[in-house]
């Protein structure tokens, strides 16, 4: 083949600015409104926030079996049948607007949202409520629903994954505590669910006004009447839903999940982390964290991604990022490695946080990120439900309107010297504890040595 | 503001065909198409190229070679180094980067900020003219896509579920019968010879098209385009094996049993349905959608609420929108415990078969338009998947602007057309049922 004519590279002119969305604030109806204004935007998203999650979950009787995932449960059986609707007509009515139902339930809070056309959001709005205010918790439905949802728990463990992540919280917080444990429970846990329990959680803990989120073309949607339609029937307030517990003291450096046959090994490698708020207290900039997070692990460019998969082809991809979720935050690396490379995957991940603590970022890097995150704002808000996202951040860090925008002018001024400091407040090497689902026969002494090593 | 919801209808779409944005398509003299679809919404563009080529092209003892060329495309070329081609991206604030590869073609993507599309055009330039093929990239890429295979078909329970469907409902030799991916053993044996000549035979100007969609117009394109593009050449590739077309109906009924050690016992099930594009295409789509997809769909109803049968699932069949040969629709089931997996096979057959007498009624239509009419305004409320779109019609039916036809296609479908449908492909003899049972070796793999 002859050399084609190659073009020189070209040099990018600067990006504009970025302004997130106009976001309201508001008192409507009796309960609190957050709103971001998509002018034009054909499709709205429609979320309400509530209790409860996971902490929220009874303390088991002596001897029984913990009731480990019924928050989340309690949530997905708020559409399984309401007073007005059978299970299957509620679905039927959901999907006839276009809407896309979804369930999200995490240690502290419960979200249920629709997104769908525009044109359709009074009644996609009136399906919302039917659910959160009105759900029937018929046992016929229940049943089926429980029965299901503890298959498909069996069927999760099953997949490599969970038992890593399970493996990894056990060793941080301990079994015994509720958040030592998974949120969503486990097969067995699940397993011991009762349609009682259900409907005793979901009167004593997702029963308040909660706050409506919304994100759409405001200029077409009429907020008090949605507002009006969601905090009907409402009980007064929101119950706060108890912290979860210390992480333990001492803690084991290596815990494995063994998986024999697996032809790759899933790690988990982690250390808590304070929450956003807690970090904001203490004076950490938050910008400057996720700048080093994403040198860290958090794009293809990033340190762990370029060496596990690009230089030693041990995986198909590598990533590390920090989560600064209520109660409690949690730093983790998580990747999965062909089986004869489990004990150098640990050594090579466990090196490379270790050198970025120590070494920090360099300026190189610092360019890249800053122009790659500011970049990744504007293309990753496209869709209401990614602004809906950020709209749910907001509320449950009590963040203000404009957050976003001037998170955005932060980063491109945010400095070499503020992000490695930053890393050096945040990420604690030594306090790394490694979880590993996989072929234990296969790597056993080896891996233990290398976890040691580090 | 209570019970309305069921009783609207799908709105009839707009005269753009639920596609609002202007779109203009043009060629370079090297045959390289270029289509432009402006939107001053955001300060970004979506840059897609789509290559004419997928699994379908490899010849025998080469499977999973598109999918690992691929790969190689990120490993830098003329004055890209190794490990830089994501990194000029992400410096001008890119991202959304990636490529996918299937059995019809291979698509690039990335979304910049328009005052970086230059560089991204002249980055896809680059590796279309001059990429580093050498022994050191093909090593590394084929360990990594080996990990991709055991992270997605061999490490997980059911994981290869679609590849021996795929061996089932296709005969030896039809392009169809391979999955993507591939086998490890064809891959050890990839030499950097097999590369260059994949290279030269299908990334070629004329074999590809490229579509900027946002902020960005046509003259702009245009210059960009011809600044970049313009001197690379156009390329012969070989003759595409003619391939014979197939009975309208697998020769079945085929029933194959696998014993894994995988949680619970479940079905796969494949049919053959019409190519992408061709007339009873769209039907075949809604039929999946009535019958088989969501809470208020025919399967759910009969086989979970009705007669507790089966688990719950989100999808019961789905359609794969082949474009190339005759397409498939598959299907899954899984009993609940305590059910006979007998029971539930048979009674998955009645409703499907059913549906040859019984058309769907108004309300059950208007779920099946709803459902789709706002898949498709999702699809192409991103600049990165609305470029994919056009660039699929561009390379499928010549033209770009057969996009707008997309949802009026869908939409247009009348009970009958669905009723039809299902008295074509839900039949004994066009079908291909994959049974997992549970086994408990612990080696099943």
């Amino acid at each position: 083949m002859t050399s084609p004519r190659l073009a020189a590279r070209p040099t990018a002119a600067a990006q504009r600015p970025y302004v997130f969305p106009e976001v309201r604030k508001l008192e409507l109806a009796g309960g609190r409104v957050v709103a971001a204004h998509l002018p034009g935007q054909p499709l709205a998203w429609l979320g309400v926030m509530l209790g409860g999650g996971a902490l929220a979950e009874p303390l088991p009787a002596d001897g029984a079996v913990a009731l480990d995932g019924l928050s989340r449960a309690t949530a997905s059986l708020l559409d399984e049948g309401t007073e007005n609707y059978t299970a299957d007509e509620f679905g039927a009515a959901v999907e006839s607007l276009g809407g896309r139902w979804g369930v999200d339930s995490g240690w502290q809070s419960t979200k249920v949202t629709i997104d769908l056309p525009v044109s359709r959001a009074e009644a996609g709005v009136g399906l919302l409520a039917e659910a959160v205010r009105r759900p029937a918790f018929r046992d016929v439905d229940t049943r089926r629903f429980l029965s299901d949802l503890a298959s498909a728990k069996r069927e999760q463990f099953a997949r490599p994954g969970m038992r890593a992540q399970q493996a990894l919280r056990n060793a941080l917080y301990g079994e015994q505590a509720r958040y030592g444990r998974l949120a969503g429970g486990t097969p067995e846990s699940t397993a011991a669910l009762t349609g009682a329990a259900v409907k005793e959680f979901h009167a004593r803990w997702l029963r308040g006004p909660g706050v409506l989120l919304v994100a759409g073309d405001l200029d077409l949607l009429d907020l008090e009447a949605l507002a009006a339609a969601v905090f009907a029937d409402a009980a007064t307030g929101d119950p706060t839903t108890p912290d979860g517990g210390a992480p333990l003291a001492e803690r084991q450096r290596l815990t494995i999940a063994d998986r024999p046959g697996a032809v790759q090994s899933t790690l988990r490698i982690g250390h808590p982390v304070p929450t956003r708020r807690e970090l904001m207290a203490a004076g950490v900039d938050i910008v400057a964290l996720r700048v080093a997070s994403t040198i860290l692990g958090g794009s293809f460019s990033s340190r762990l991604n370029q060496e596990l998969r690009e230089v030693k082809g041990y995986t198909y991809g590598a990533h590390s990022s920090f989560d600064l979720g209520r109660p409690q935050g949690l730093y983790s690396a998580n990747t999965e490695v062909q089986t004869d490379s489990t004990a150098p995957a640990v050594a090579d991940a466990l090196r490379i946080i270790h050198e970025f603590f120590d070494g920090g970022a360099t300026a190189a890097e610092l360019e890249l990120t800053r122009a790659y995150l500011a970049g990744a704002t504007p293309i990753g808000l496209q869709s209401p439900g990614a602004v809906g996202d950020r709209l749910i951040e907001m509320t449950r860090h009590d963040l203000p309107g404009d957050y976003i925008t001037t998170e955005h002018a932060r980063l491109l001024e945010v400095t070499l010297d503020e992000v490695n400091e930053a890393v050096r407040a945040v990420l604690r090497p030594q306090d790394l504890v490694v979880a590993v689902e996989g072929d234990e026969s296969a790597f056993g002494a080896e891996l233990a040595k290398a976890a040691r090593e580090a | 503001m209570v019970r309305q919801p069921s009783e609207g209808t799908a709105e009839n779409p707009a005269a753009d065909g639920g596609f609002r944005w202007p779109v203009r398509q043009f060629s370079l003299d090297n045959g390289l198409r270029v289509v432009v679809c402006e939107d001053r919404t955001s300060p970004i563009a979506g840059v897609n190229l789509w290559y004419n080529v997928g699994s379908r092209h490899e010849p025998a003892g080469k499977h999973g070679f598109a999918h690992l060329f691929e790969h190689l495309m990120f490993q830098g070329s003329a004055q890209v180094g190794k490990t830089e081609h994501f990194s000029v991206l992400q410096e001008v604030g890119g991202s959304a980067i990636n490529a996918t590869t299937s059995a019809d073609r291979t698509n690039y993507y990335q979304t910049v900020p328009s005052a970086a599309l230059p560089t991204a055009l002249w980055l896809e330039a680059d590796r279309m003219g001059s990429l580093a093929l050498t022994q050191e990239n093909l090593d590394n890429q084929r360990e990594v896509v080996k990990n991709e295979r055991r992270q997605r078909y061999d490490n997980v329970p059911y994981g290869r579920w679609a590849e021996i469907l795929l061996a089932l409902a296709y005969p030896e030799g039809h392009p169809y019968h391979h999955s993507t991916i591939g086998s490890m053993a064809e891959l050890d044996s990839a030499e950097q010879s097999d590369f260059t000549a994949f290279y030269e035979s299908y990334y070629s100007p004329d074999n590809a098209v490229l579509t900027v969609v946002g902020d960005a117009d046509e003259a702009q394109v245009r210059g960009l385009a011809e600044e970049y593009f313009g001197a690379l050449p156009a390329r012969p590739r070989p003759a595409a094996p003619s391939v014979a077309a197939l009975p309208a109906g697998i020769e079945g009924p085929v029933h194959e049993v696998i014993e894994e050690p995988v949680p619970l016992p479940r079905f796969f099930f494949g049919f053959r349905a019409t190519r992408f594009g061709r007339p009873g295409a769209a039907a075949d789509e809604v039929l999946a959608a009535v019958l088989g997809r969501g809470r208020g769909a025919r399967l759910f109803s009969e086989l979970v609420t009705k007669r507790e049968l089966a688990q719950a699932e989100g999808s019961y069949l789905a359609s794969w929108q082949l474009a190339w040969h005759e397409s498939m629709l598959s299907g899954m089931v899984t009993p609940r415990p305590g059910v006979d997996p007998a029971e539930l096979l048979a009674a998955y057959f009645e409703v499907c078969e059913q549906a040859a007498t019984l058309a769907p009624t108004g309300a059950e239509l208007d779920r099946a338009r709803s459902m789709l009419e706002a898949d498709w305004a999702r699809e192409l409320s991103s600049v990165g998947s609305r470029a994919d779109q056009l660039s699929r019609h561009a390379v499928l039916f010549g033209a770009a602007d057969r996009v707008r036809d997309r949802l009026p296609e869908l939409l247009s479908v009348t009970a009958e057309d669905v009723r039809a449908a299902a008295e074509r492909i839900f039949t004994p003899n066009n079908r291909v049922t994959l049974e997992y049972r549970v086994s408990t070796a612990s080696e099943g793999n």
